[in-house]
């Protein structure tokens, strides 16, 4: 005969591991998902991949900026590797707190365009020049 | 009440062999060893730190890296899987509360429901206890059922997120997409089908895998459309979102522990 488990033990172990996920999937409704009418927001263990509402830009400068292990890099493209992984943001917002980074990193010396995909179905360019703000 | 603690003992009781476990928990760990491997190497989730040059994050996360790179190899060859499985557990859960990524999550959950696997001794004709088999098998339809709920906001189901996925991969990535594809692919009502077919997908799969667990003469029948589905969701995601490890665990999972 196999080894058997305590039922009791069993359940115990089950309500360990089903009680959060039920808890955070049900975090999502209470915190404003509604299907079809808004998004929920990323939230650990509800297993909210690719449902949330994403905007995907890409950084690019001049002149070029060291980096850790990445020297002279003109794009976030550079900074990490292109499969798999790769440096995402989900609201241009953030892409633009990090062009307002990227104007500090270069003592305003920098000229950085933004190039994003909105999911109406748009896609947006522009580029700041770092000495004018 | 009584009824539904017998049927509750008795599944706990039931039996599989011990190779359905074994196999897959080697899959498993050998499919993030490898995304581990080159994580550490190529500076993949680091790079989330770009903004931070100084954070001593980095340390922790490398030192991290090491625990799960060690703790799969050892599972990978059957080396002290019982203390492996846990450490494994516990590096990738605290990786993914540092850095929240769903793989992270997935990672740990899996790892979790491993470790009672490794309780106890097979029997001579080399059977385990089958209930964290089937935890595995109800824990991917669960997933599957979650995140199908949760695609049906907007932006999915308008197909901008896709848009916003695919466009974003063949414009900065030089995705290979084909022409008639790219043409394709840059309207929104497009997009919106493909949407609506992968929640459909795995809505079905999920029912499926519940199926499969609940009645056990359909399980041969039920096995191959479960492989084909598994396979049409994880090999769409990875052309179209830059997602393959994930997908290379599911397909594992599904195709291992339904034999």
């Amino acid at each position: 005969m196999a080894h058997k488990t305590s039922p009791r033990l069993v359940l115990i172990f089950i309500l360990f591991l089903f009680v959060p996920q039920a808890v955070q999937f049900s975090r999502q409704f209470v915190n404003g998902y509604m299907p079809f009418l808004r998004e929920p927001n990323p939230t650990f263990f509800s297993w909210d991949m690719f449902a949330n509402r994403v905007e995907r830009c890409v950084l690019e400068w001049n002149p070029p900026l060291d980096f850790p292990n990445h020297p002279q890099t003109t794009s976030l493209l550079q900074l990490a590797p292109k499969l798999e992984w790769g440096i995402t943001y989900n609201h241009v917002a953030d892409y633009e707190w990090a062009r307002g980074w990227l104007c500090w990193r270069s003592q305003k010396k920098a000229r950085v365009g933004l190039n994003c995909f909105l999911p109406i179905g748009i896609e947006i360019k522009n580029e700041l020049d770092c000495s004018k703000i | 009440m009584n009824s539904i603690a017998q049927k509750f003992n008795s599944w706990t009781q039931r039996t599989c062999d011990r190779n359905t476990l074994k196999h897959f928990q080697i899959a498993f760990a050998s499919v993030w060893l490898l995304y581990d491997i080159l994580d550490l190497l190529l500076g993949g989730t680091e790079s989330v730190l770009w903004l931070m040059p100084e954070n001593s994050l980095r340390q922790v996360l490398k030192t991290l890296q090491c625990v799960l790179i060690i703790s799969q190899i050892n599972i990978v060859f059957g080396i002290q899987t019982k203390v492996f499985t846990l450490a494994l557990f516990l590096a990738r859960a605290c990786e993914g509360f540092l850095f929240p990524i769903n793989d992270f999550f997935y990672g740990a959950i899996t790892a979790l429901i491993l470790i009672p696997a490794q309780w106890g001794e097979a029997s001579e004709d080399g059977q385990v206890p089958a209930w964290p088999r089937d935890l595995l098998i109800l824990q991917t339809a669960w997933i599957y059922f979650a995140t199908a709920i949760l695609k049906l906001g907007p932006s999915f189901i308008s197909g901008g997120d896709l848009y916003v996925r695919q466009n974003y991969l063949s414009k900065f990535l030089n995705w290979p997409f084909p022409a008639f594809y790219l043409k394709w692919i840059s309207s929104l009502p497009a997009n919106a089908v493909l949407s609506w077919a992968a929640i459909s997908l795995e809505l079905l799969l999920s029912v499926s895998l519940f199926v499969w667990w609940k009645k056990k003469k359909l399980r041969k029948n039920l096995r191959p459309l479960l492989v084909a589905l598994v396979i049409a969701i994880h090999g769409f995601a990875a052309s179209t979102t830059n997602v393959f490890f994930f997908g290379f665990s599911m397909i594992a999972q599904v195709f291992l522990l339904t034999r």
